[in-house]
């Protein structure tokens, strides 16, 4: 009975991060400038991340392949930011679409 | 000291956690290349408060806790964002004080207002971040005082 | 099966992020899309090795995220200086 929860609310999991995954993908696309995608991006380095990794955990049991997924989503959690704050102050330092929120030229 | 001691801890955790194989012949491989990286950081001179905050470790747990739930807040707010059929957003820059002394809270306000979705910082000058916002509401999360309140306690501890 | 629809959805995911790499238009959208990508292709990994029941994919996923963010350092700060190391005076505070 115990397994059988575990094992559901690991499928719940995995198919919310799916449907994240997949809706970053449509931001991604969808929106209109590039510091509005990078918003796009993160919600797939945070909570997508952490669903699937917490789904997968549950499946494993608690080992070592637990131990290490949970490093793998710490490390995204570290370094996402990072990365994003350097892509966007870039984009920012360089001058691109500060002056008009459309962003039609860029480089 | 002190910090190399947490320093080489944590590294041999990490080690141990890792490889999975306990024999010694890799163990004397762990135990040389810990050994290597302190040696390392203590000759670059990057083993200090800045670089591993030992004194602020026990009060992370309970900023990450709440953190963790604003980040759920803010996502879900952006996937409303994105699925709907007419896009409804207004993105904008816009300045957020950061009244802190030490480098690093200035840091982790930085990082935390990234990692939340909707918004990202984009510049950081001494007491002010820019940031860009996606939409009205993520812009008034960042206008309350909760994350500097969080922060400031952080900082009590430095 | 819930596994093989969490690694289609992933595939998905990312070609709508190679979309975005081809369409650009800025080079920052594509540097975006790229650390995306390399999101994306940790977790299939990840969702992979329980797939094919060896977790030691995960060990690969790890050394992928630790490139992946080293990657988009490099690629921004050669983007903007022109040279991957450079002496420069704001780095010493």
């Amino acid at each position: 009975m115990w397994e059988l929860f575990i094992l559901y609310s690991s499928y719940t999991l995995l198919l919310l991060g799916s449907f994240l995954s997949l809706t970053f993908g449509l931001g991604l696309l969808r929106f209109p400038d590039f510091y509005s995608r990078t918003h796009a991006a993160g919600v797939a380095d945070t909570l997508c991340a952490a669903l699937i990794i917490f789904g997968l955990s549950l499946q494993s049991g608690f080992n070592l392949v637990t131990i290490k997924l949970f490093l793998i989503l710490i490390f995204l959690w570290f370094t996402s930011p990072t990365s994003s704050f350097t892509l966007a102050s870039t984009a920012y330092r360089s001058g691109y679409g500060i002056k008009n929120n459309s962003s039609k030229r860029a480089e | 000291m002190k910090n190399s001691l947490v320093l080489s801890a944590l590294l041999a955790l990490f080690w141990l956690l890792l490889s999975g194989h306990y024999v010694v012949f890799t163990l004397i491989l762990g135990l040389v290349s810990v050994v290597l990286i302190v040696w390392l950081n203590h000759k670059m001179g990057i083993s200090d408060e800045h670089t591993l905050p030992v004194s602020l470790l026990k009060r992370l747990p309970n900023y990450w806790r709440w953190l963790f739930v604003e980040i759920i807040k803010s996502n879900l707010h952006v996937v409303k964002k994105i699925w709907q059929p007419t896009l409804d957003i207004e993105p904008q820059f816009t300045t957020v004080s950061s009244p802190f002394k030490t480098n690093l809270v200035k840091v982790i306000h930085a990082n935390s207002i990234t990692l939340t979705p909707g918004t990202v910082t984009v510049a950081v000058d001494d007491h002010v971040l820019l940031v860009h916002a996606l939409t009205k509401q993520t812009l008034d999360s960042l206008n309350s005082t909760k994350m500097n309140d969080k922060l400031t306690t952080l900082e009590k501890d430095l | 099966m819930i596994l093989a629809i969490t690694a289609i959805a992933l595939l998905v995911a990312m070609a709508m992020t190679l979309l975005r790499a081809i369409l650009g238009p800025s080079i920052f959208d594509r540097i975006l899309a790229a650390n995306a990508f390399g999101t994306k292709i940790v977790l299939f990994l990840g969702v992979y090795g329980f797939l094919t029941e060896r977790p030691d994919f995960l060990d690969i996923a790890l050394l992928y995220a630790l490139i992946n963010f080293i990657t988009t350092l490099a690629i921004l700060r050669f983007f903007e200086s022109g040279v991957l190391f450079v002496k420069s005076d704001e780095e010493s505070n």
